[in-house]
């Protein structure tokens, strides 16, 4: 009786030594995450370029990890960063004290900022994990790009 | 009770004064309406419409609870259907402009406009039409920036500029739906007063640019505090960010001093607490640099250096002297420290007058320090006089209580000064003196008061101006202690002291001095003066030619600020100067030790304004550094003595103030409460 359980166990084992594994090679390869996925942050601009950020505090005070700092300026005709007479002037974020619950987002009046589908959010110190505004805000697109875009959809 | 009148308010019975406004008898009785144009400092207006309570018997709809006196028998609902109906169409007309960009308005959440709206205002708007848009912002000033936009036409910053600070700047400018705040002709709007403005307004329209995106109100705490700019006293409160940046200084209501305005000096000028430059470590001289070392290693340098000057050359080789500014705690640890730890009597404060009085002007300076009003005893004047004084220059938000006194309890001003001075054009009588003639005026007054009923019909002007100003109290008397462009101060002091006494033989009298610094009336209670108290200085003592001080502490004290060649080589030429500071000053650039100091946001302790009231400082923020309070620097130094002073605390000192200064005496440091304690006039007279 213990010999036929015994064999039992090894067929699970024999069967899964042929399927292939559940790892990948992390960071060769990446796995597709949802779309939706609560990663790091990103800040976003208008297509214009324009910073969509407009240094409101709301998601700082939404913020339930305290995790956001921001110092906030105003616009000038020579300096013109976002839409609105106001912009984030610093934007930082402590990824260590940050929960990923999406309130900022939320708590957003611009959609400027949301949490994408990235995740490797790692350091060897904990200086480099406060992310400021220039690792957070996306690179503007330039107009070539925007019109390829528009072509294929 | 004839007073009285009976309401009824929402099924509430309440007996209230006649003559009360509906708004202010609801408030009373925890009853809530909203409001905008009203404002308790400013009076009703009407304008906004937001607080419509339904009266019964009105036939003609809702009235305004903010304009309308209570009448007997009146019944009112302020939550029924109609009334409800009313506030809610009037919050959805003032939403209909507004450009509800509450996100980036400085105002966003300590804004009344969103507080009224959540608690009486519609869910939603029915309005879909765009917008009407303006330039934005709009520079006001150099201290105001304006957002028409966000405007709801409430009148308070144009009322406040009309009838409180007078200077008629900032006015509603064409008509209907196209009515907008400015000023005449876009001048700019420049007043002493300007920040106040930016506290009234209900919504974020009028902005200090200095302040402009600085903050946000969720961030701030604020704490209790004391304006340190002039001897008003005026009360604050400090807000403060992540518990150690100072944002900005806030008015806290305080009827008795400065009745909830201040002065831009005092709102504006507080970046001295957060400056990078301020002093973080205790520094010692190495040839022409400064090291950092540790208080222990300063101290022991000071004291090892004291001792060997003052067995040398006796304690009269060591002179002190210390800032107006400072609390009461830290002049009265200073003062012990010198008297009683090195035993030298050389101890003065600075800035203050240097009067040179004979002892029987230093008697008469005594009796007129003793002698003080109420602040808010201006209200009650009958004729407020100013002798040689302008409270604008000294203490700018006095201005503000003797226009209040003129405009709204008819007080006569009499104004003598050689100048035209701010107060003039509100003048009932303004009279003139030749520079350096303040005494002989002052007599002119006093002996046309002596003359008495009779002489005092003569032609001449000073019997003119007791007959018709002098002849009834109560009379305040506003002087300026430091006698500007007097040269005989002490015949000034005397002059005055016999003109004040020969009124008082008529009419009640009241007198206020204008004084240099927020404790400087503190600093002449506690005697931090020359043993020979004010008729010389340790001052001229100590930089004079033929001078034998060989070591200063100076506290506070900037005495080469703008200084002389004469004093900058006296000042070097010393064996030691010990420097309490909160900058690299001038002076400290030549002291041989730099001891960093705590600004008066950053501890404990009490100042005596000019009418002498004791009013409490609290620890907003923390000191930059190992900056400490000047009491604790001098206390830790006295442990290198044989004399150790024994204090741990405020409170401690404060205690001992009361033991030495017997006007102090019945003052517990608890008992100051948020409105301070005033010494009354018997008291200081039981003490002297």
């Amino acid at each position: 009786m213990a010999l036929l359980e015994f064999a039992q166990g090894l067929g699970v084992t024999l069967r899964n030594m042929f399927r292939p594994p559940t790892t990948i090679k992390y960071p060769e390869q990446r796995r597709v995450l949802p779309e939706r996925e609560r990663g790091r942050h990103v800040l976003h601009r208008y297509e214009n370029g324009l910073e969509r950020c407009i240094g409101c505090y709301l998601c700082a005070g939404a913020c339930p990890a305290d995790c956001i700092y921001i110092e906030a300026a105003e616009n000038t005709p020579e300096n013109r960063v976002s839409a609105g007479e106001r912009y984030a002037r610093v934007y930082e974020i402590d990824m260590l004290r940050c929960i990923f619950c999406g309130f900022c987002e939320e708590a957003c009046p611009t959609g400027a900022i949301t949490l994408e589908p990235i995740l490797d959010i790692s350091d060897y110190s904990r200086g480099p994990m406060i992310y400021t505004k220039d690792m957070l805000l996306e690179p503007p697109r330039n107009l070539d790009d925007l019109a390829a875009e528009a072509s294929h959809r | 009770m004839d007073d009285l009148v009976n309401i009824t308010v929402d099924g509430l019975k309440m007996q209230v004064p006649k003559g009360t406004l509906l708004w202010e008898a609801c408030q009373a009785h925890g009853i809530d309406i909203p409001i905008f144009c009203y404002h308790t400092k400013l009076g009703p207006v009407g304008a906004c419409r937001t607080c419509l309570v339904e009266v019964e018997g009105m036939t003609k709809g809702p009235i305004t609870a903010c304009s309308t006196p209570v009448t007997d028998g009146m019944v009112v609902r302020t939550r029924s259907p109609i009334a409800q109906k009313a506030q809610r169409g009037i919050l959805e007309f003032l939403l209909l402009n507004h450009p509800l960009d509450c996100p980036i308005c400085d105002r966003g959440g300590e804004c009344p406009l969103q507080d009224q709206t959540f608690a009486y205002g519609p869910g939603s708007s029915r309005y879909v039409e765009p917008k009407r848009h303006h330039v934005k912002p709009i520079v006001l000033g150099p201290t105001i920036a304006l957002d028409r936009e966000r405007c709801v036409l409430c009148w308070r910053c144009v009322r406040f500029t009309a009838e409180i600070a007078e200077d008629k700047s900032i006015v509603l400018l064409d008509r209907g739906d196209h009515t907008v705040v400015g000023t005449f002709q876009d001048e700019p709007y420049v007043s002493n007063f300007s920040g106040n403005v930016v506290e009234l307004c209900p919504v974020g329209a009028l902005t200090a640019r200095k302040q402009r995106f600085n903050f946000r109100p969720w961030e701030l705490q604020n704490r209790p505090s004391i304006c340190p700019h002039c001897a008003f006293g005026c009360n604050i409160n400090i807000s403060v960010r992540k518990n150690d940046e100072v944002i900005r200084f806030l008015s806290r209501d305080n009827p008795e001093v400065d009745d909830s305005w201040l002065c831009d000096r005092g709102r504006f000028d507080f970046e001295f607490i957060n400056s990078p430059q301020r002093l973080t470590a205790p520094l010692v001289r190495d040839g022409d640099a400064f090291l950092e070392v540790s208080w222990t290693e300063a101290f022991e340098l000071i004291s090892n250096r004291l001792r060997s000057i003052l067995d040398e050359s006796g304690a009269h080789a060591l002179a002190g002297i210390a800032a107006a500014r400072m609390t009461n705690e830290g002049l009265h640890v200073f003062k012990r420290f010198m008297r009683d730890v090195v035993g030298t009597g050389l101890v003065d404060h600075t800035p203050r007058p240097n009067l040179r009085l004979t002892p029987g002007q230093q008697q008469a300076f005594a009796r007129l320090g003793r002698n003080l009003m109420p602040i808010a005893g201006l209200d009650d004047a009958r004729t407020i006089l100013l002798l040689g004084a302008d409270p604008s220059e000294r203490e700018p938000v006095m201005e503000l209580r003797i226009r209040q006194a003129v405009n709204r309890h008819g007080a006569q001003l009499v104004i003598a000064n050689p100048e035209e001075i701010t107060l003039s054009p509100k003048a009932s009588h303004a009279a003139s003196y030749e520079t350096g003639g303040l005494a002989a005026f002052i007599r002119s007054l006093t002996s046309a008061l002596r003359r008495g009923p009779q002489g005092s019909n003569n032609d001449d002007s000073a019997s003119a101006l007791v007959r018709t100003y002098l002849a009834e109290g109560p009379i305040a008397v506003i002087y300026d202690a430091s006698f500007p462009g007097t040269l005989d101060k002490g015949d000034a002091v005397l002059a005055l002291d016999d003109f004040v006494e020969a009124l008082r033989a008529r009419a009640a009298v009241g007198t206020l001095p204008l004084l240099d610094a927020a404790n400087s009336m503190g600093a002449r209670d506690l005697d931090i003066l020359p043993p020979d108290g004010w008729s010389s200085s340790v001052i001229d003592a100590l930089l004079g030619p033929d001078s034998q001080v060989r070591a200063a502490i100076l506290a506070g004290a900037d005495l080469a600020a703008g200084a002389g060649e004469e004093t900058l080589r006296r000042l070097n030429q010393l064996d030691l100067l010990v420097v309490q500071e909160l900058f690299m000053t001038e002076t400290a650039r030549l002291a041989d030790v730099v001891l960093p100091a705590a600004s008066f946001a950053e501890q404990i302790g009490t100042f005596t304004n000019s009418e002498r009231r004791v009013q409490r400082l609290h620890e907003a923020v923390p000191a930059p550094g190992v900056a400490r309070a000047d009491w604790e620097i001098l206390v830790d130094l006295s442990q290198h003595f044989d004399n150790a002073l024994p204090y741990a605390g405020a409170r401690q000192i404060w205690d001992d103030i009361r033991r030495t200064v017997p006007a102090y005496a019945p003052v517990a440091f608890d008992s100051i409460g948020p409105r301070g304690v005033r010494i009354e006039e018997t008291q200081v007279l039981e003490s002297a």
